[in-house]
């Protein structure tokens, strides 16, 4: 576990997150537009340095610097749970963005996910990059929010610090998924989420039993709305996506079949992201309802043509 | 009265001798003995999972096994002296069926099959094989001779542990087998789904099922409680392919109907007793004989 954040400013993050609750949909509205400036951006970079490539990525986008401001606070959303390979974002591409956000002048980072040492020493720069690693501050507090706009999901047991922190960065891996078919940015919000809340994303609000007699099908698809719902609550404003070695079968967990596309996406729009990442597994993203009810929360492109893309 | 620490000690002798103890126990009995995998050793305790604590072990993964009926999962990681780890994940399921049915949906149709288990198959850095009610994979961290064959002796190991066997579900059996390639089993639309062959509104709840894979064609049926509710089901289907603008010419051929998917694949639809018979191919007339073919089987059984 990443090391606590001290009492103090613990209190002071909850005031803030507080507010920003009691503000409700002003607040969301906010978290909204500051991430995602139209058009949508991304860039994408292939090749073996997954470290120095995230840097090229974020640098397409114009650096780092655009999106942190010295003094901020960030969290990182690490798709870090261990399981086998290709199953989890590649710490070195974590670490990279870790090192830009402090060059950048990040008073803090936090991570919205608990995120084991054992996660770290899988990287091969694990004891250089030790005193950042050191940095990073984490807290399992999570603050209930409503999400008016939800059709499914009407509130979730969030991370505080995700409300709170002054920038959100999204670091997911790209791969398969029994359910939705695939997962990068929008699922991998639910690292943020409670179990409990994440358990309401198979059987919805108030289905209770009536969920489980409906059967499965239904279920993938309040699966998908849910998570379409719960990004309402507040999108990335940066995503780096790890493709370098993906899960193509058995996912999330496998073990299964490996692809190694190399490649490392950046963008400022979740769903552009995840449009783009498709490609990856075969996937066509119109066929996707987890894209679908993205997009009829309006919060990203609804074709690829929207999407202003450098490929490096 | 009882002194609170002599109560502790009865309440720990009773747990101790619990079934649910003892089926704890039993799980960590398949694990291959300390030492018999040479060049390995244990990292940690084996670590077990009951119920939906399955959640906080394979998280997203956890509806499907679920959906087939799980009981319990042990997992437990070896490491090499140079480093190399391999991961041991053994599930045991309500029943043979049960682990039968995750295998086959989770082997992949790239595997090389070996003699490990009722049947498995290896991948370049994993084995998976199902035994009685137990699916077991094995996963290391590369694919280097050194992981490979502690892959192989560890899946032997926990082969030779498991002392039972069980039946494939009877259904399976029913899918002609001239030609027959990979055959899987399904209980829920999560194991009908991830093959990605048939869009499956219109068809649930059912019991279980069975899918086909051949050279030119995959057959799919589908098994419900009674006569009525596949007739039902079929009716249902039917009238959703007739509305949905991802399926076009919808016609009746006798007992059977026919209609042209967004992939302009035919799919051949047709119903007998329990059954509900899918057959899919990229031809019409191919589709049209699978499923004749599949309904002449039910029927003779």
């Amino acid at each position: 576990m990443n090391q606590s954040i001290d009492r103090r400013e613990f209190v002071k993050r909850c005031v803030v997150a507080g507010a920003g609750i009691i503000m409700g949909p002003t607040a969301s509205k906010a978290f909204m537009r500051s991430g995602s400036p139209a058009p949508y951006e991304l860039s994408a970079v292939a090749g073996d340095r997954y470290f120095d490539n995230v840097m090229k990525a974020v640098d397409a986008l114009g650096g780092m610097r655009r999106f942190v401001q010295p003094g901020n606070s960030v969290g990182i959303l690490v798709n870090s749970p261990l399981g086998g390979r290709a199953a989890f974002t590649h710490p070195d591409v974590s670490l990279a963005v870790v090192k830009m956000c402090l060059e950048a002048g990040a008073k803090q980072i936090y991570a919205l996910n608990d995120i084991s040492q054992k996660y770290w020493r899988r990287s091969g720069l694990y004891q250089s990059m030790k005193p950042e690693i050191d940095r990073i501050r984490y807290s399992d507090e999570k603050t209930e929010v409503s999400i008016d706009k939800g059709k499914v999901l009407k509130k979730a047991d969030i991370s505080t610090l995700l409300l709170s922190c002054d920038v959100y960065i999204n670091i997911p891996i790209i791969k398969d998924h029994e359910g939705t078919k695939f997962t990068c940015n929008l699922k991998n919000m639910m690292g943020a989420c409670s179990g409990s809340t994440c358990r309401r994303f198979h059987f919805g609000e108030s289905s209770g039993l009536l969920g489980l007699f409906k059967g499965y099908y239904s279920n993938v698809e309040i699966l998908a709305q849910s998570i379409a719902d719960v990004n309402l609550v507040r999108q990335p404003n940066l995503c780096v996506v790890d493709a370098t070695e993906i899960l193509a079968t058995n996912g999330p967990s496998g073990p299964g079949e490996v692809r190694t596309p190399k490649e490392v996406i950046a963008s400022t729009n979740c769903v552009a992201a995840d449009m783009y990442a498709t490609r990856h597994l075969g996937l066509n993203w119109e066929e996707l309802l987890v894209v679908k009810y993205a997009q009829l929360h309006g919060y990203g492109p609804k074709t690829l043509k929207e999407i202003s893309t450098k490929i490096l | 009265m009882i002194p609170s620490s002599l109560l502790v000690i009865l309440l720990s002798g009773v747990l101790a001798r619990s079934p649910l103890h003892e089926q704890k126990a039993y799980l960590v009995s398949l694990l291959p003995r300390e030492g018999r995998i040479q060049g390995w050793s244990r990292v940690d305790t084996a670590r077990i999972y009951e119920g939906n604590a399955l959640y906080d072990f394979i998280d997203g993964g956890a509806d499907l096994f679920f959906e087939y009926g799980f009981r319990r999962a042990l997992s437990v990681e070896y490491q090499s002296a140079g480093g190399k780890s391999i991961n041991l994940e053994v599930y045991e399921m309500k029943d043979p069926g049960s682990a039968f049915g995750i295998y086959s949906i989770r082997s992949g149709e790239e595997a090389t099959q070996v003699d490990i288990g009722q049947r498995g198959n290896a991948h370049a850095y994993y084995i998976m094989f199902w035994k009685g009610r137990f699916y077991v994979s094995v996963a290391s961290s590369d694919s280097t001779g050194e992981c490979r064959s502690g892959l192989e002796a560890t899946a032997r190991a926990v082969d030779q542990n498991i002392s039972s066997k069980g039946q494939k579900p009877h259904v399976v059996d029913l899918l002609p087998a001239a030609n027959l390639g990979m055959s899987r089993y399904f209980r829920g639309n999560l194991g009908l789904s991830s093959t990605s062959i048939l869009d499956v509104k219109g068809l649930f709840p059912v019991v279980d099922g069975a899918i086909g894979t051949y050279r030119d064609h995959t057959t799919v049926l589908l098994r419900y409680g009674s006569a009525a509710d596949a007739e039902r089901h079929l009716a249902d289907f039917s009238a959703y392919i007739k509305t949905d603008e991802r399926f076009k010419g919808y016609q009746r051929r006798g007992q059977m109907a026919v209609v042209a998917d967004s992939g302009n694949r035919a799919l051949c639809f047709g119903h007998s007793g329990l059954y509900i018979i899918v057959s899919i191919s990229s031809r019409e007339a191919i589709a049209k004989v699978s499923c004749e073919k599949a309904i002449s089987l039910i029927r003779g059984h």
